[in-house]
């Protein structure tokens, strides 16, 4: 008996998919991650979107021409049906994926470099944009491009508020009585970089801060859309930033900090945490977590190279359910059993499950994004919504087989012998299917 | 035939089951419990101190704050230094009945500016963030009653870290999702039965619910929708009064109220922070009403991670700062007043030059609200609830009627 496979197929990944791609799976499930992580792979979102740029001006343009509350409420309803489109595209594809891991990559990037629509509702229609464009292609390339390309774009500027920000010497601070806004400073270095105790201080902060003014919008001159870096916002000053002098012209001083930043072993250290936490469990070794600090200070911050040393460690394989599915890996995983009347859904319906677990892709509720370990995800409440949920799907899904082969198919040995003899025992299938949902073995990975 | 309350009964922990009156009329607890009642909400995010309660009286602060200056003849002027902000008006009202206590310049003993560290010094009751393994309301209920189960509840989808710990604390928000089976749910509980986080966890939710069955006599359903639209502050305060009414209700809650964050255009008078003010107020008021005869058994507390930038910001709006103010409310009281030690507004006095400076660890405010509220020792104070305060000077203010 092995659980290696069920560890690939859930922790890794998003869950079963298909009969074919489960037993390629159970043969090496080792290798079929590490194909997976091919830096070679495409990991763009299948389809023809919209990039930023053009929805933004869309957007901005229409709210500012519109003259009654009616046409403004019209244009917001339309950005949220956009939004939703775009959610819709992005959970499809997790749940019909042969790169499942490349889609979890995705999810947890998006999530370390949170931006959340509560607070900021007219962020909506580019959240989609937002992962296509900063996170997706890097997912398996270098962190710092990661970094750069999130730091400059609108949905992050406007987001932590830096798009407003205004060197106090500038031009535009001497004339308009405007000044610094700190908000994505301190946030790139908390939460995305060093981490809290990666020896920053609140001067830090400020000097930071004045290196990323100018990192703006445009704005109704410039036509709206995407990034612009305006010199006349922009703190000329050199700056003392982490004890270096910052003495490049305009928006280059603000690459070379991010770089610096990407590049600072407190930034190799607090990424393999997170991703130790992510895929070994809530409390991974610190023997685990040095080893991907390592690999991310040896390969520059090689992701696909970090995800490779972290599938070859052997403390990923030592044992099955570490980690609780969120909410929405819980749906996705749900979804991908490849059920007719599941795939047949309507996202609206998955956007209110969502809804009601407070796990809307880009509405979590701080920038720090949502926690990741079990006791963050299992109150009692949370619990309750999660059994009443599998219930609810079952009697959608109407399953046709015995529930007890369709847990067997799916979990392979790491169905325990308990839970296949409850689903065995429940009354009806649509109850022991639902039982499958509800299982330990289902609700973690 | 089976109703679907006698079934989840047969399901429930029997501390529940003893709980029920309605099960065992008449019963006499060998362990009176506490009428004394507790809520803690909590303002994510960072609350301006400087716009709920504004010090109009200091001389510096027109020119400190600004555009964020509030106009001193809207302020609700309970006090000679200080005023509520316009759309506190409940909390002015009471004030005058001696049921509220504003903290000005008060601050945990975190020194840094991280919402998320900050949170979790204030809920953990720490020195360090990190350094505590529990929340200390968690630790209040076992210098309280370890054995009463059903002493502590949070309202809301998860369980905030200031409740989480080694005793027995529950969550609830209304459920939106239709009732499954019976069948089901006893079936599930048998499934969890070699998972102890997943089992504990669904025990407890059963628990609660027969509970709310008692406690709620409304539509969850409705409650489930009013409790998610941007009213929702004022639903769950409605419902934890509702259910902290109650004989065998809950004693300790908490209640959560976020979107204190703002870095950008505040506004004044009126805005984004006003509108905010206003919930928290309505939310308290709608508390208070629930909470009917109980409210002169209760004290609220609400406290926030950080204040903000004394100053605006570049961007109409404040950073993270340090020093805030808390709010405590309730019948209990012997409030209406202002508990102080100001620091002033002076370029001089600020915290590096830039936020309010604290002058009140909120420590000591709590320490001496649970001495006095519940009759917990000091030594239980200094050593279980918030360790490494015995050095904390005492306030020499009377806080409980």
């Amino acid at each position: 008996m092995s659980y290696a496979p069920y560890i690939a197929m859930h922790r890794f990944g998003l869950g079963s998919h298909n009969p074919s791609e489960m037993r390629t799976i159970a043969v090496n499930p080792k290798a079929w991650l590490m194909r997976q992580l091919d830096p070679r792979n495409s990991t763009a979102l299948p389809g023809t979107f919209w990039d930023s740029v053009s929805i933004l001006k869309k957007f901005t343009a229409e709210l500012q021409a519109a003259e009654t509350p009616n046409e403004r409420r019209e244009i917001r309803k339309a950005g949220q049906d956009f939004y939703l489109s775009e959610m819709e595209a992005r959970f499809q594809f997790a749940g019909t994926s042969n790169t499942p891991l490349i889609e979890r990559l995705v999810m947890f990037w998006s999530n370390h470099f949170t931006v959340s629509c509560i607070g900021k509702k007219q962020l909506s229609p580019i959240m989609g944009a937002y992962e296509r464009e900063a996170i997706r292609p890097y997912v398996l390339g270098k962190f710092e491009d990661m970094l750069l390309a999130v730091a400059r774009h609108p949905a992050m500027l406007n987001y932590l508020d830096n798009s407003r920000s205004i060197g106090p010497n500038s031009m535009a601070g001497s004339r308009r009585n405007r000044g610094l806004n700190e908000n994505l400073a301190r946030e790139i270095m908390e939460l995305h970089t060093l981490g809290v105790n990666g020896g920053y201080t609140q001067d830090d902060v400020i000097a930071f801060a004045k290196i990323l003014t100018g990192w703006t919008v445009k704005g109704r001159r410039q036509g709206y859309g995407g990034f612009q870096f305006n010199n006349s916002m922009h703190e000329q000053r050199s700056q003392i930033f982490l004890g270096n002098k910052y003495d490049q012209m305009g928006e280059a001083k603000g690459i070379a900090a991010l770089k610096d930043l990407a590049a600072h072993p407190a930034t190799a250290r607090f990424i393999a945490i997170k991703l130790a936490r992510h895929f070994i469990s809530d409390t991974p070794s610190e023997t685990s977590i040095s080893r991907l600090e390592a690999s991310f200070q040896r390969s520059g911050g090689d992701l696909s190279d970090v995800m490779k040393t972290l599938v070859a460690m052997s403390e990923v394989w030592e044992s099955p359910y570490t980690k609780v599915k969120t909410p929405y890996e819980m749906m996705v995983a749900t979804y991908r059993l490849g059920m007719g009347s599941l795939r047949g859904v309507d996202y609206n319906k998955i956007d209110r499950s969502l809804t009601l677990f407070d796990h809307r892709p880009f509405h979590a509720p701080s920038p720090a994004g949502w926690p990741d370990t079990a006791e963050d995800w299992v109150s009692p409440n949370a619990t309750m919504n999660r059994v009443e949920w599998c219930h609810s799907v079952a009697q959608v899904v109407q399953p046709k087989y015995n529930p007890v082969d369709i847990a067997k198919a799916a979990l392979g040995d790491a169905a325990s012998a308990d839970t296949l003899l409850w689903i065995e025992r429940a009354p009806t299938a649509v109850e022991g299917f639902a039982l499958f949902l509800a299982s330990p073995e289902w609700q973690r990975r | 035939m089976v109703s679907r309350r006698d079934f989840m009964k047969g399901m429930c922990s029997t501390a529940v089951l003893a709980l029920s009156s309605t099960l065992y009329p008449g019963m006499v607890f060998a362990n009176a419990r506490t009428d004394r009642r507790f809520v803690m909400v909590i303002l994510r995010g960072g609350m301006d101190g400087l716009a709920a309660l504004a010090p109009y009286g200091d001389e510096a602060y027109q020119s400190l704050r600004g555009e964020l200056a509030l106009n001193a003849d809207t302020l609700l002027r309970v006090d000679p230094l200080f005023g509520l902000h316009p759309s506190l008006g409940p909390f002015a009202e009471l004030y005058k009945a001696g049921e509220m206590i504003a903290v000005p310049a008060t601050a945990t003993p975190y020194r840094e500016r991280s919402h998320f560290d900050a949170q979790n010094v204030m809920e953990l009751g720490g020195l360090r963030p990190h350094d505590q393994k529990s929340g200390w309301l968690n630790r209040l209920v076992g210098a309280i009653n370890a054995q009463d189960e059903n002493l502590a509840l949070s309202f809301g989808q998860n369980m905030p870290a200031v409740m989480r710990g080694s005793y027995s604390a529950n969550t609830w928000a209304p459920s939106a999702l239709p009732d499954a089976g019976d069948d089901y749910m006893s079936l599930v509980q048998k499934v969890y039965a070699r998972d102890p986080l997943f089992s504990e966890s669904f025990s407890k939710a059963i628990d609660i619910q027969v509970m709310g069955m008692d406690a709620l006599d409304g539509n969850e359903k409705q409650l489930a929708r009013r409790s998610r639209s941007n009213q929702g502050f004022t639903t769950m305060a409605q419902t934890a009064g509702k259910w902290l009414s109650r004989a065998d209700g809950p004693r300790l809650a908490t209640l959560e109220l976020g979107g204190w964050d703002t870095h950008v255009q505040q506004g004044t008078e009126g805005g984004t922070m006003a509108n905010n003010l206003s919930l928290f107020a309505r939310g308290i008021d709608e508390l208070k009403k629930e909470l009917g005869d109980s409210w002169s058994k209760t004290v609220v507390v609400a406290m926030t991670e950080f204040g903000r930038t004394a100053r605006p910001n570049g961007s109409r709006g404040t950073d993270h700062g340090t020093a805030g103010t808390a709010f405590l409310f309730g019948g209990a009281l012997n409030g209406g007043r202002i508990v102080h030690n100001w620091p002033g507004l002076d370029d001089a006095d600020l915290y590096e030059g830039r936020d309010v400076r604290p002058t009140i660890d909120i420590r000591s405010v709590m320490k001496a609200v649970l001495h006095e509220h519940y009759g917990i020792s000091y030594s239980v104070l200094n050593n279980d609830i918030y360790p490494g305060s015995q050095g904390l000077r005492r306030l020499n203010e009377r806080f409980i009627a």
